[in-house]
């Protein structure tokens, strides 16, 4: 019976996480193409509802009703696993992130996280490296030059990151002493990782930016060489999976994760804890503050080459995540 | 950060050691586009608002009417090439065919002038009035060579410049509808591009006084054009 109750409410939770997630990336679409748009000194949607607020209905709607083509020879297997691929991984990150402490409710305890293993941040990098196979896939399978030159191009700057942001990750949970997002959180109450930190949160803001295909590390799509990157072949809602992934589940998913690592989670911002604002608020708010922080700098940089965010990747930022590793031990040695 | 310059420009210096350290080149271009999001929306909503064009504009074309304010040697024209003359409201074109002369696409036009028939004592017999007049604008570059080359400044530019159309016919206008189309251009901004004698005015010059950074191209001394480049014809 326990097991049962058990499982009703993870399906619950789960479902509105998922549909939250939809319909959130589907405003972060319209969020950023007004910031944009603003940047550029345009309006950015405008007609379809009040300063375009139903333009994100109005796109899902185009994009699940067109015609959905598939070129003759393409991996078919791989081609449509692709598209999965990249989506599903990124939004299964949402599973460890926690969005809050547990609460009660009319007696009942709510506990806003699907899951709080003690392997959390391990799960969520193993999650998000599986997206970006996705992307890898999408230019194998699509069978034509321009993805397989994405896909290449993205393979390229996986293995950059990937390091750095793993070293870069080993300086919080010295500090807090576990994987589990919910206990890093908890450790941040007196002082925010960010302090000692700041080399790795460098690092991480780089590996976030490569990770999510946004500039200026976006040349797995790089529009003025390679047509469209490795999309070039999807289209209809296939075509769709992918920037929603990329570009705004894992952006923000990502985002929420890194300030779980350095910004105190859903503690209050410091000097403002006597406002009555509850928890999520504070947390959301950092997060929308550091998705902006990626729109912004998005929209301002031009692109690296590949060979750039290699070598970026290895001679600076790996140093840099090792440089902060010892840092911080020093740090918890003086410190406690 | 690490990055070697690559390019031509030999100016570029490498990146000091501040800079590299504290990302100072980014800091300069988040600042830029900031600063840009705060301003102002500079495009035009199209369909819902319009914007004027200058005066100058080169727009569909138009022949515009008699109406009194002609030119000082449009009589003399008008007898020269034997040509009815015109009450208010007839068409100011001569037949002369400069436009198709000055056109660099002479097929664009079709003009053709007829005698009046008329018996001998009438005061018109032997004089020519204009018959057809037709513009295939889909082959027009919109040069303005024509409405230089205009004795009587009948062919004009308006600011109209929605010319689309289903099909190619669509294109091609004829008197009537260029005649009209001078004639609403002329009642809403006539005054703005023809003077009395429908000369240009003094500041609708190539550019304008204010505008030293051209005239310190010609060394101060500009080419002299009169209105409508009257010395160029």
């Amino acid at each position: 019976m326990e097991l049962v109750g058990t499982v009703v409410v993870l399906v619950i939770k789960s479902v509105i996480f998922i549909l939250g997630m939809f319909l959130g990336a589907a405003y972060l679409t319209l969020l950023e193409r007004k910031f944009a748009g603003h940047v550029q000194q345009r309006p950015g949607p405008l007609h379809v509802g009040p300063h375009g607020f139903l333009q994100p209905i109005a796109d899902a709607l185009k994009v699940l009703t067109k015609e959905d083509l598939v070129p003759d020879n393409v991996d078919k297997v791989l081609f449509y696993l692709a598209s999965l691929m990249a989506f599903v991984p990124a939004i299964m990150i949402l599973a460890v992130v926690p969005f809050g402490d547990p609460f009660t409710i009319f007696g009942v305890e709510i506990k806003p996280y699907i899951t709080d293993i003690n392997v959390g941040l391990l799960l969520a990098l193993a999650f998000g490296s599986i997206s970006i196979y996705g992307v890898i896939f999408a230019g194998w399978a699509s069978n034509s030059k321009y993805p397989m030159i994405g896909g290449l191009r993205k393979a390229a700057v996986l293995i950059g990151y990937e390091v750095a942001l793993g070293f870069a990750l080993v300086g919080p949970i010295m500090m807090a002493g576990s994987f589990s997002l919910r206990e890093i959180v908890e450790a941040q109450q007196n002082i925010w990782f960010i302090i000692p930190n700041i080399l790795a949160f460098v690092v991480v803001i780089f590996c976030v930016l490569a990770e999510t295909g946004r500039t200026p590390f976006d040349v797995q799509e790089a529009e003025a060489e390679l047509v469209g990157g490795y999309v070039t072949e999807y289209t209809g809602m296939k075509f769709g999976l992918f920037p929603l992934a990329e570009w705004y589940i894992a952006t923000f998913v990502l985002s929420a994760i890194t300030v779980i690592l350095f910004f105190g989670g859903w503690n209050p911002i410091p000097f403002l804890g006597w406002l009555p604002i509850p928890a999520f608020v504070w947390f959301f708010l950092k997060v929308f503050l550091l998705f902006m922080f990626f729109l912004w700098v998005h929209w301002t940089l031009p692109r690296y080459r590949v060979d750039q965010i290699t070598e970026l990747a290895w001679k600076v930022m790996l140093p840099l995540a090792l440089a902060n590793i010892f840092i911080v031990a020093i740090w918890i040695i003086i410190f406690g | 950060m690490g990055i070697k310059k690559v390019g031509l420009n030999r100016n570029v210096q490498p990146q000091t050691l501040t800079e590299k350290i504290f990302f100072l080149d980014f800091m300069k271009g988040l600042k830029t586009t900031i600063k840009h999001l705060f301003r102002k929306v500079i495009t035009v909503d199209f369909p819902f608002e319009l914007v004027e064009p200058a005066p100058r504009f080169r727009g569909v074309h138009g022949l515009r009417n008699v109406d009194g304010t002609e030119k000082e040697d449009f009589d003399a024209w008008v007898k020269k090439l034997k040509i009815k003359p015109p009450e208010m409201g007839e068409t100011r074109c001569i037949a002369c065919k400069f436009c198709q002369a000055a056109c660099p696409v002479p097929e664009i036009f079709i003009i053709k002038a007829e005698k009046l028939d008329v018996p001998e004592d009438h005061p018109h017999h032997g004089l020519k009035v204009l018959s057809q007049f037709d513009m295939d604008l889909s082959k027009c570059m919109f040069c303005g060579l024509c409405t230089l080359a205009c004795p009587t400044v009948c062919i004009i530019h308006t600011d109209v410049y929605d010319l689309s159309s289903y099909t190619r016919r669509g294109w091609v206008l004829n008197k009537e509808t260029l005649s009209k189309i001078a004639d609403d251009f002329i009642a809403r901004r006539g005054k703005e591009k023809y003077d009395e004698k429908s000369h240009w005015p003094d500041w609708q010059k190539i550019w304008d006084d204010s505008d030293t950074a051209r005239a310190k191209a010609w060394d101060n001394n500009p080419p002299k054009l009169g209105p409508n480049y009257a010395d160029q014809q």
